[in-house]
């Protein structure tokens, strides 16, 4: 397992983001809206926020992501490519997701 | 099980997202919404904290049997259907409740992420194997300190340490997450860069060092187990030295000591608001050590559905919102942000439940709480005895009350 820094630019494209076994993604019973469940925390997620993670299987690399979200939402790969590492750091440090080599 | 061990009040840590930043994304909606609910399945338990919140009365002969099995499956259905998202499965030591993997089960398989807190006597291979199947979600262990003797004589119980040990190892192995929670105080705090090391070790993905909060056993044991500022102080440091290196490896949440703060926590987000406790026998109160409080009714999950008891329960009316605050809290800034503290410290210190929690500085009972502060510096050359009545090198040591189990086990 890997951690890159924050600010090591360019993203390293080639690793692949697992969200990790304490963390949940689910639908919340009242709101309807997707929701992230770990250890004594809820995080409310946007649409993409919950595609993102949705993506984040161990399988697929940061570049397959954003190609993926590129079709999704009709923007290219370069454009989301600092927001969602961006957000995978944040949640890298928080523990909830990890960077597989 | 401590108050600590539930992170049930919580110090908002940067970095963490507790309950509370999902509600400023103001898309749970309600605001009389539970996130978590506490389930003490039961008070029995093979170990004997001193800072135990489990009621220090439950030796009495009245007390009514444990909740059945069906009883808690029908209470958690409620649960879920009020907004509850996580389940933390308490006592007590709640594994020595059997039906413990069907109430797992009941629980995860609507939605709810389930969390069993433990001290970890009893969590055997086949327990934990049953328990994963069940869909446990992640799994707690209290630490008392990083070697045995220490552990075992806080504990009260021989063995318990290495008990710990190997069952934090079982549970690694069968990858389920591992959080490891120690509650800190003047007996175990230089001790914390050995507890960091220990939790690195064991594999943990989650530590919560958490101070001690003066309520329940623990307030009896104040003046043997509250740290000196100057304990309190290093601690910090150390503390934020291990959750920087840690940062993205191990989340390393710190219950900072109320009684050397200014400000109070922001208690349960709020009395009503965030959280429940049910007690074994189906009492459902607002905070876990409620019942220290003279005078609140606490009603019955065998007597009202549970939303009922949310919505209306006078217990839990009684100190909702700021509308029962008396002054400074009152007319303060900061009144919808820490709600005027805990209410059962404010009752401990004060004999007044509805007072500004002394752990404000603002509280005109303040005074209370800074003498016992300096009745601590005064005894700081003495150690909490865990043992005996004098440490080795002959000085005295301050008697430790432990925590007593319920007389009879109805539950069993
Ligand atoms: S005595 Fe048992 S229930 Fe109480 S704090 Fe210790 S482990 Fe938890
Ligand atoms: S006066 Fe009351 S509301 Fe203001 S900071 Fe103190 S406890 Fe909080």
């Amino acid at each position: 397992m890997s951690t890159p820094g924050e600010g090591s630019f360019p993203p390293p494209k080639v690793l692949r983001p697992r969200l990790l076994p304490r963390a949940r993604l689910e639908i919340d019973r009242l709101s309807q809206r997707p929701i992230l469940l770990y250890p004594e925390g809820v995080m409310m997620l946007n649409e993409t926020a919950a595609a993102i993670l949705q993506l984040c299987n161990g399988e697929y690399t940061l570049a397959d992501i954003l190609r993926e979200l590129a079709n999704r939402y009709e923007a290219s790969p370069e454009q989301l490519q600092d927001d969602v590492y961006e957000y995978l750091c944040s949640l890298r440090d928080q523990n909830l997701v990890a960077w597989l080599e | 099980m401590t108050l600590n061990e539930q992170q049930m009040k919580p110090s908002p840590s940067p970095g963490t997202h507790q309950p509370e930043d999902a509600l400023s994304q103001a898309a749970l909606g309600n605001t009389l919404r539970p996130f978590g609910l506490l389930a003490e399945l039961t008070y029995r338990c093979p170990l004997r904290c001193p800072y135990c919140s489990n009621p220090t009365q439950i030796l009495s002969d009245q007390r009514q049997p444990e909740l059945t099995t069906s009883e808690w499956q029908r209470v958690i259905g409620e649960a879920a259907t009020l907004g509850v998202l996580h389940l933390l499965f308490s006592g007590g030591e709640p594994l020595l409740r059997r039906d413990l993997p069907v109430l797992v089960d009941s629980a995860r398989s609507i939605g709810l992420y389930t969390n069993l807190i433990t001290s970890a006597l009893g969590l055997t291979r086949r327990r934990l194997q049953e328990l994963r199947e069940a869909g446990l979600d992640s799994v707690q262990i209290s630490f008392q300190a990083d070697e045995a003797a220490l552990a075992d004589g806080i504990a009260g119980c021989p063995g318990a340490h290495e008990h710990k040990l190997e069952a934090a190892r079982l549970v690694n192995a069968c990858g389920l997450p591992l959080t490891i929670n120690v509650v800190l105080h003047r007996g175990n705090i230089e001790r914390l860069p050995a507890l960091i090391t220990l939790a690195e070790r064991l594999g943990a993905q989650r530590l919560e060092l958490a101070s001690t909060q003066y309520l329940g056993w623990a307030f009896c044991n104040k003046v043997a187990l509250l740290p000196t500022k100057a304990q309190v102080q290093q601690a910090e440091t150390i503390v934020r030295a291990a959750q920087e290196r840690l940062r993205g490896r191990m989340e390393v949440i710190y219950v900072w000591p109320d009684y050397y703060a200014e400000r109070p926590k922001p208690c349960l987000y709020g009395w009503g608001r965030r959280y429940l406790t049910i007690t074994p026998e189906g009492e459902v109160l607002p905070c876990q050590t409620a019942r220290v409080i003279p005078n609140l009714h606490f009603d019955n999950v065998r007597q009202h559905s549970l939303a009922w008891i949310w919505q209306r329960s006078a217990a839990f009316e009684r100190f909702r919102g700021s509308h029962w605050m008396p002054e400074p809290c009152r007319s303060c800034p900061l009144r919808e942000q820490d709600f005027g503290g805990c209410r059962c410290q404010a009752f401990l210190l004060t004999g007044d439940a509805a007072n500004t929690d002394p752990a404000c500085s603002l509280s005109p009972h303040r005074a209370r709480l800074l003498a016992i502060l300096s009745e601590v510096e005064q005894q700081s050359g003495s150690s909490p005895s865990f043992h005996r009545p004098f440490a080795p090198d002959g000085r005295p040591l301050i008697p430790i009350l432990f925590r007593t189990n319920p007389k009879s086990c109805p539950g069993e």
